[in-house]
Formats: structure tokens, C-alpha cells, sequence
């Protein structure tokens, strides 16, 4: 290695420092404050108290790679929040710092998990398993 | 060009971080520990540190990285082994692209500010990069990659790269140190030891991967 890049790397690793602190720190300060005592979760734009929705459908038992999930039918919940054409819309999964897009199979096949709001789809890479669900966007 | 011995020290080491991985990653996942950023800095880091160590030819450190990549899609315990093995693959490209430079004269010459300073950098691009291409070619594979979901979650993935990127700072000089140790093995120990060691990793695996789905 050269000499000068031997000597630039402090330097590039207390920019790759500062990199990881200013995002730190964006992250915490525009994290939104979560209602534990009355969670809801937006879906086709209208607010829902999730305690509400696991009183309203018959829970449903999916089998994953890691494990089984019992929760409510996503599908179902789409249909209770009057999305006419259901298979013609994505639907787009949003946590406070993530979201991930699905179609309507995945939906069928996706449940709502009470525990930590997740949502687990049994055919899809856990990178669409979320938690701390906020919303679920139709498009 | 490769030769044989290269060879099978790329299978070693990838079946290694293939068995740890399997092994270390569902601990960490069942003890709720951030998993990713152990296992890159832990693990992946170290393997890749002494492959470059033991190799310096080009390509070596993907390699390591296709073996251990392969080994984690059979992995039966973590769950989400798409994600696991493309994230294994890509750790290991980008800490080829940024040790190109790295010569092997540099593991002794370098002061150990130098040295961990290459511990920051390295465990920072390899921890984010890996996490950034998982999230973009994990949601391809499903066609159902958003350019707008990928830029919701960067903020995140910078963020998590911060303890990865404090890990790296101690991980990588401590490995690096062991070079003067200049341990080398003879050939009539080295050949059935690796190839011992490369059949032991890949069963273990895929005999659990064989219970798991039958």
C-alpha cells in the first residue's frame, strides 16, 4: 500500500465515524413516539385500534422456516378497510424506519402478529417480516 | 492462478464461516443480540482478515465468501437463508474491492493507528454494503424491489453500521497482529486436516438442512 493511503486512513475512518454518529443520531430524532397504551395502525389511510382488530377475525396458523405464527389474516384486514379490487393494488408495509411493498398473493398469505405488530408472510425472505407495523399503504 | 493448496484453504475458510454462521447466528438470533453486526465483526471480519493473511490472490476473498454463502443457504436454524447468503457473498466482494490494496508486506508495516483505522473502515462498508445489497437484491429476487422502500431504510442501515464500524476497530488489528506469528502448516498435515475439516463443516449442515425439510 502506499505511503499517502497508509496515512489517509485515519482520516477516512473518522469520516466513516462520523458518517455512523450523524445517522445515529437522525435516526433517534426522527423516530415517532409509539402509542403502547392504545396502538393503532393506519390502513387505506384510516386509523385502527389493533386491540379492535384481534377481537373482529378468527385467527389464522401460518407455518414458516421459523416456526408457526398464529395471527390475523391480512387479506381479511384489507377487505375490512373497504379496498375495492384488492388483487389490483400493492400494498406497501410501513414501520417507522422501513417499508417493503407486497402484492396481493403475498397478503393471502401474510398474517398480522399481535406480538411486537408484525407481519409475517410464510413465502416470502424475512426481509418482508416486519415489526413495529405503522401503516399499511395501498397503491 | 490458484493452486491446490490456495483451493483448499478457500473451502476451509468458507466452510467455516458457513458452519459459524449456521451455529453462532441462530445463538444471537435466540439471545435477541444484533445479530448481523456480531457476525460480520466476529466472524466474517476475522476469516476474511486471515484468508487475506494466508492468500493474497485476487479473487481469494470471494471465494471464501461463495463457499460460506452456499453452506448458509442450506442453513436450517436462521430462517431467511436467501437473505443470509447473498449478504455472506457480498460481505466478502467488498472486502476484496477495499483490501485490493493491501499488500502483504502491509500486515507488518502498518502502526496499529493504520490498523485499526482499517478496522473501522472495513467493518463499516462491509457491514452497510452487505446490508444495502441484501435489501436491494432480496425484494429483486421477489420482483418487488421500490427504489422508495431501499432510500426509507439507508438512514437505519448507516446508523447500524456505527457499532459495527467500533467492533471492527478491535477485531481486525487484534487479527492482523497474529501475523507475526507466521504459523505455517506442512503439506502432509495441511491436505487431510482441511479436507477433514471442509466434509465435517458441509455435513453437519446439510444433514441438519436434510432432517429440517423431511
Amino acid at each position: 500500500m502506499p505511503f499517502s493511503t497508509k496515512n489517509l486512513l485515519p482520516i477516512i475512518a473518522t469520516v466513516v465515524l462520523l458518517i455512523g454518529i450523524s445517522s445515529t443520531l437522525y435516526v433517534n430524532a426522527t423516530k415517532q413516539p409509539v402509542d403502547t397504551q392504545n396502538p393503532r395502525v393506519i390502513i387505506n389511510g384510516e386509523a385502527y385500534d389493533i386491540a379492535n382488530l384481534f377481537t373482529l377475525f378468527s385467527e389464522k396458523t401460518v407455518t414458516t422456516d421459523d416456526g408457526e405464527f398464529t395471527g390475523i389474516p391480512l387479506d381479511e384486514l384489507i377487505v375490512y378497510a373497504n379496498v375495492d379490487t384488492p388483487e389490483n393494488h400493492h400494498y406497501t408495509i410501513k414501520a417507522d424506519d422501513y417499508q417493503q411493498t407486497v402484492n396481493w398473493e403475498a397478503m393471502q398469505n401474510g398474517i398480522f402478529y399481535q406480538e411486537r405488530l408484525r407481519v409475517i408472510f410464510p413465502n416470502l425472505a424475512h426481509s418482508f417480516w416486519m415489526y413495529d407495523v405503522v401503516e399499511i399503504e395501498v397503491t | 492462478m490458484m493452486n491446490k493448496r490456495v483451493l483448499l484453504g478457500i473451502l476451509v475458510l468458507g466452510s467455516c464461516w458457513g458452519l459459524l454462521e449456521a451455529v453462532m447466528g441462530s445463538v444471537f438470533k435466540a439471545a435477541q443480540l444484533p445479530y448481523g453486526v456480531l457476525m460480520t465483526t466476529l466472524f466474517a471480519l476475522p476469516i476474511l482478515v486471515i484468508s487475506k493473511m494466508m492468500f493474497s490472490h485476487r479473487g481469494a476473498q470471494t471465494g471464501v465468501g461463495m463457499v460460506a454463502g452456499s453452506l448458509a443457504f442450506f442453513n436450517p436454524w436462521i430462517g431467511c437463508s436467501v437473505c443470509s447468503a447473498i449478504a455472506i457473498a457480498a460481505e466478502a466482494i467488498i472486502f476484496e474491492i477495499i483490501w485490493l490494496r493491501i499488500k502483504e508486506n502491509d500486515f507488518g508495516s502498518l502502526t496499529l493507528i493504520q490498523k485499526a483505522s482499517l478496522g473501522v473502515i472495513t467493518a463499516y462498508g462491509v457491514y452497510v454494503s452487505g446490508y444495502m445489497i441484501t435489501q436491494i437484491l432480496t425484494p429483486a429476487l421477489y420482483g418487488s424491489f421500490l427504489f422508495t422502500n431501499f432510500i426509507v431504510v439507508v438512514p437505519q442501515i448507516l446508523a447500524q453500521g456505527l457499532p459495527a464500524s467500533l467492533l471492527g476497530f478491535l477485531t481486525v488489528p487484534l487479527v492482523m497482529s497474529t501475523y507475526k506469528l507466521n504459523i505455517t502448516i506442512q503439506d502432509k498435515l495441511y491436505y487431510p486436516t482441511g479436507a477433514t475439516i471442509t466434509v465435517l463443516c458441509w455435513l453437519f449442515i446439510v444433514g441438519n438442512w436434510l432432517i429440517f425439510i423431511t
